[in-house]
């Protein structure tokens, strides 16, 4: 009956628990996922000594792992990947996943430049440290978001400016780099003015419906 | 039988290096795919540099449409050829091992460009404060997944996946500075050589252009 295929669909559902900071980092992709798509999932959000506690037992040294029925799976844009597989955020061909990840990966590369720019920007506002920060963003966060946000731009122009960097539908991508924005506006306000495709790209992708939701009812974390 | 007039043609452009380019071209090699080596020398890169999207090699063309990013491309062709996982968990665990052997890369980094004598440094000292760290932080993890996945010369699943290959050259390549540093990681070493006892990587192997990295 009908209640009896409802049972099978719930028994054939994985559950998933997902283990990250309580922040958005590189985590905030995979949660968006999950609610963009109606799934549940457990949000284990770790505070404070928590992590340091736990990361000699943890599978992989680092966060964030994801369980899927018990079954572990590490690395951010191996999850962010296998999650959008599933619920249909990784464009519609084989060469759209593919320039999916590759945008992914020039992320990565964005991140691994700007990294002697982040600490000295998480604390701008600390005795002392005004000065580093200048320096930091003139000599390291600048070249890296020129370098990077003009691969972003001529990718966005090349896709037609519709709102997604590949393909004419959401991907992972698109939320890594809005979701990415918004924290560069939140700690180094006119930083990102200028290059007007990607302010186009991150209006229109917050303008989802489902994701604004989760935007409003998500813990709120600077980063 | 599939006709020769319905594969793409495949271009892959990168500089005359093993590097992050020599896991796609195995992966052509493997599945018996034709495809053009393009080796760009290093004099000659600046000029062409706007040719390509995100001013990166590799790069590889499909009919001439471009793919960037190193492990983009391995992933693309392995999807293609069969050599990633036998399912979605599998293939996302292909992932995870490969974006931790680029991780450990990164953290080789300040090593290789002392070891290179493209910087100022110590060698003995790199070697001992950033090389050996990284190698044990590493390869405790890949050689914990290969005997976790059963000590059968691949680590994931049953099949060669474009992983194997991957780390394989990576041990290759530290090893030619540093001889013996996987000793300690034998269920690693048992991969490298399954995928280097397959004919076709072995005649590769023996006949590729030799280089430095």
């Amino acid at each position: 009956g009908v209640s009896q295929a409802t049972e099978e669909k719930k028994n054939m559902s994985p559950v998933y628990k997902f283990t990250y900071f309580h922040g958005r980092g590189i985590g905030e992709v995979a949660r968006q996922l999950f609610f963009l798509s109606d799934t549940p999932f457990e949000d284990v959000r770790l505070v404070g000594e928590e992590w340091m506690k736990i990361k000699d037992q943890s599978p992989w040294g680092h966060l964030p792992w994801l369980e899927i029925d018990g079954k572990v799976l590490c690395q951010s844009f191996a999850i962010a990947r296998y999650l959008a597989i599933q619920f249909g955020f990784v464009g519609k061909t084989p060469f759209e996943s593919a320039m999916v990840d590759a945008l992914g990966d020039q992320y990565k590369d964005y991140w691994n430049d700007m990294k002697p720019f982040f600490m000295p920007m998480y604390r701008q506002n600390m005795e002392g440290m005004k000065e580093e920060f200048e320096k930091k963003k003139k000599d390291v966060g600048e070249p890296a978001r020129d370098k990077f946000y003009g691969i972003l731009t001529k990718e966005y122009k090349k896709n037609g400016s519709n709102g997604h960097m590949v393909g004419d539908s959401l991907t992972w991508i698109d939320l890594v780099v809005v979701d990415h924005m918004g924290v560069m506006d939140h700690y180094v306000p006119g930083f990102l003015d200028g290059f007007e495709e990607m302010r186009d790209l991150q209006k229109k992708v917050n303008a989802n419906p489902k994701l604004a939701e989760w935007i409003k009812k998500r813990p709120h974390t600077p980063q | 039988p599939v006709s020769l007039l319905a594969m793409p043609s495949y271009k892959l452009n990168y500089f005359d290096a093993r590097g992050l380019g020599e896991v796609s071209r195995q992966l052509f090699i493997l599945s018996g795919t034709p495809y053009e080596d393009n080796r760009i020398p290093k004099d000659q890169w600046p000029a062409l540099k706007e040719k390509y999207g995100f001013g990166t090699l590799p790069v590889l063309e499909v009919d001439g449409k471009q793919i960037p990013q190193s492990l983009a491309i391995a992933r693309y062709l392995a999807k293609e050829f069969g050599f990633y996982g036998a399912n979605a968990f599998e293939a996302a665990w292909v992932d995870a091992l490969a974006d931790q052997a680029k991780d450990f890369l990164s953290e080789m980094r300040p090593y290789f460009v002392i070891a290179m004598g493209m910087a100022e440094g110590d060698k003995d000292k790199a070697k001992a404060e950033i090389a050996l760290p990284a190698i044990k932080k590493h390869f405790d993890l890949f050689e914990k997944a290969a005997k976790d996945n059963g000590s059968n010369g691949h680590f994931v699943g049953s099949k060669l996946s474009y992983v194997d290959i991957l780390i394989s050259e990576f041990v290759f390549s530290i090893d030619s500075f540093m001889p013996g540093s996987f000793d300690a990681f034998p269920t690693v070493l048992a991969v490298r050589a399954k995928v280097t006892s397959i004919p076709a990587i072995k005649e590769w192997i023996e006949k590729r252009p030799k280089t430095v990295t």
